[in-house]
């Protein structure tokens, strides 16, 4: 009971009262409510926007613990599964990705486990990336047409299939890596940082190397992200892991803090264009910030070979996704409906979760 | 075990992050609710909005259909007596977060010894593109 008067367990536990008694409130006036011809009655407006809420909810979980921003899962969710315009769910897809990024910042920074100096480095890079991105989107839609989308898209899906073998292969060795060599120009930014990790009871020092090479790679998953218009933590954690040697929780939190930034320049916008609409929008942020709470708290404590075997997963889903966009686009397959998606995001859950358990031996972490 | 000492640019923007995001969900729980029960008193009234969001209506369609026109993004100023504004107010206050956060951790760089005058600059620097799209100079 007193650790629920702490925080952040008081003002997320305020959070879900408020939205609780707001819900049963609503429940209780929308019984004599009158619909308006051509309306949707409160009831259904009610039971609508509780379910987005509680659906966020559960995307901020998963996204804050890898890092990957909530766009990523809320913008194929629902571009497949429900009949909104595709306008209205990325300007949504970018307040989702935002605010789990913003919200999970504060304990991340306040823990050590979030660099401050790397993400705000990084911003420079993703922000440009974005600017050319989308412009580069403009001129493939004018010049190559679906043709030029199709390749991008299927060639994308392939990198991301590769990153997710990398990670498979890797193991235990990108959990840690031991920066080698670290140039002048790393020095001169002096990144290097230290945290406590709870999972392992031991204070963490880790190096920045080949931090040139990380901002161009990250302007090139800026260039991605703003060409489709969706979120770029998946590439962001591998970059920091993989390219600037990172360990994978420190590159999982600083991602978190490196979209609530880069979103927070991308969404304006959208907003400014009217394609965020207030009341469908916030609900989404609420969800947002209350998993991204509870998911910073999770990616803390808990291990970094279950980050790993999480983004394994996500990886996937994302290549399966892109792959198959591609080739249809492409003309080589027909459109893939929903209920294959399900079943391949299902196999994957399934596998996800064999490994969290200890079946797949060769995922499990070291150190 | 003694834990490593965070440094202060980053207690600084975790803590403004974080609080103004939490204002921000606070207003946007109460905001479309209280919009759902008093409809009357919306630019954008919840049953013809989510109606039309659901039938996929484009944005500048809901807009023109439901409220008569977009009234542009900053909205907000003029109707903050409407649950739709006051709902829009916390998406502004969430989405500028990121500009006071690196404002005040700008700050923090230039009080902490040794003082990190590059690394006030880039947060500045960072904190000016947030502003310039905030108010419409960046756009894609």
């Amino acid at each position: 009971m007193k650790k629920l008067l702490k925080s952040p367990w008081l003002e997320l536990t305020t959070l879900c009262v408020v939205v609780t008694l707001s819900y049963i409130a609503l429940a209780l006036i929308s019984k004599g409510a009158e619909t308006p011809p051509g309306g949707m009655s409160l009831n259904n407006v009610a039971l609508l926007t509780f379910g987005f809420f509680l659906l966020s909810f559960a995307i901020a979980v998963i996204a804050v613990m890898t890092g990957i921003g909530g766009g990523v899962l809320f913008t194929p969710l629902m571009l497949a599964f429900t009949p909104i315009d595709s306008l209205t769910v990325r300007g949504t897809g970018l307040i989702v990705a935002m605010f789990s990024g913003l919200i999970s910042s504060g304990p991340f920074l306040k823990s050590g486990l979030g660099n401050l100096k790397l993400a705000i480095y990084c911003s420079i890079g993703y922000g440009l990336g974005a600017f050319i991105g989308a412009q580069g989107a403009i001129f493939v839609s004018d010049q190559l047409g679906s043709t030029g989308e199709g390749f991008v898209r299927l060639s994308l899906g392939i990198i991301v299939l590769s990153l997710s073998l990398y990670f498979f292969r890797g193991g235990a060795k990108s959990d840690w890596p031991q920066a080698k060599q670290v140039g002048r120009f790393d020095k001169w930014l002096n990144l290097p940082h230290q945290y406590y990790e709870e999972s392992l009871d031991k204070v963490i020092t880790y190096r920045v190397t080949r931090a040139a090479w990380g901002l161009l790679t990250i302007v090139g998953v800026g260039v991605i992200s703003g060409f489709y218009g969706m979120g770029a933590g998946w590439a962001i954690v591998p970059v920091m892991n993989l390219v600037m040697a990172t360990p994978l929780k420190v590159a999982a939190a600083s991602s978190g803090i490196l979209i609530g930034i880069g979103d927070c320049i991308s969404v304006w916008p959208y907003i400014l264009a009217g394609a965020v609409i207030p009341s469908f929008a916030a609900l989404w942020l609420v969800g947002q910030v209350a998993g991204g709470i509870i998911g910073s708290r999770i990616l803390i404590t808990i291990k970094a070979g279950s980050v790993r075997v999480i983004l394994i997963g996500i990886l996937l889903f994302s290549s399966f996704g892109l792959v198959t966009k591609g080739l249809t686009t492409l003309g080589y397959i027909s459109e893939v409906r929903g209920p294959v998606y399900i079943a391949v995001l299902l196999a994957i859950v399934a596998g996800v979760a064999l490994s969290l358990t200890g079946k797949f031996p060769k995922l499990k972490s070291g150190r | 075990m003694e834990e490593p000492k965070i440094p202060l640019p980053q207690i600084v923007y975790g803590k403004i992050v974080y609080w103004l995001c939490l204002i921000a969900a606070f207003i946007c729980a109460i905001g479309p609710v209280m919009g759902m029960a008093f409809s009357d008193n919306n630019l954008l009234n919840p049953h013809y909005l989510f109606f039309a969001i659901w039938e996929g209506s484009k944005p500048e369609v809901v807009w023109q259909e439901v409220g008569g026109g977009f009234p542009g993004g900053h909205f907000w100023m003029h109707n903050l007596n409407t649950w739709d504004g006051f709902t829009q107010l916390g998406l502004v206050i969430g989405c500028s977060s990121a500009f006071l956060a690196l404002l005040g951790s700008s700050i923090a760089y230039l009080r902490q010894k040794p003082r990190a005058y590059g690394w006030a600059l880039i947060a500045l620097f960072v904190a000016a593109m947030v502003l310039v799209a905030a108010v419409g100079i960046y756009r894609v």
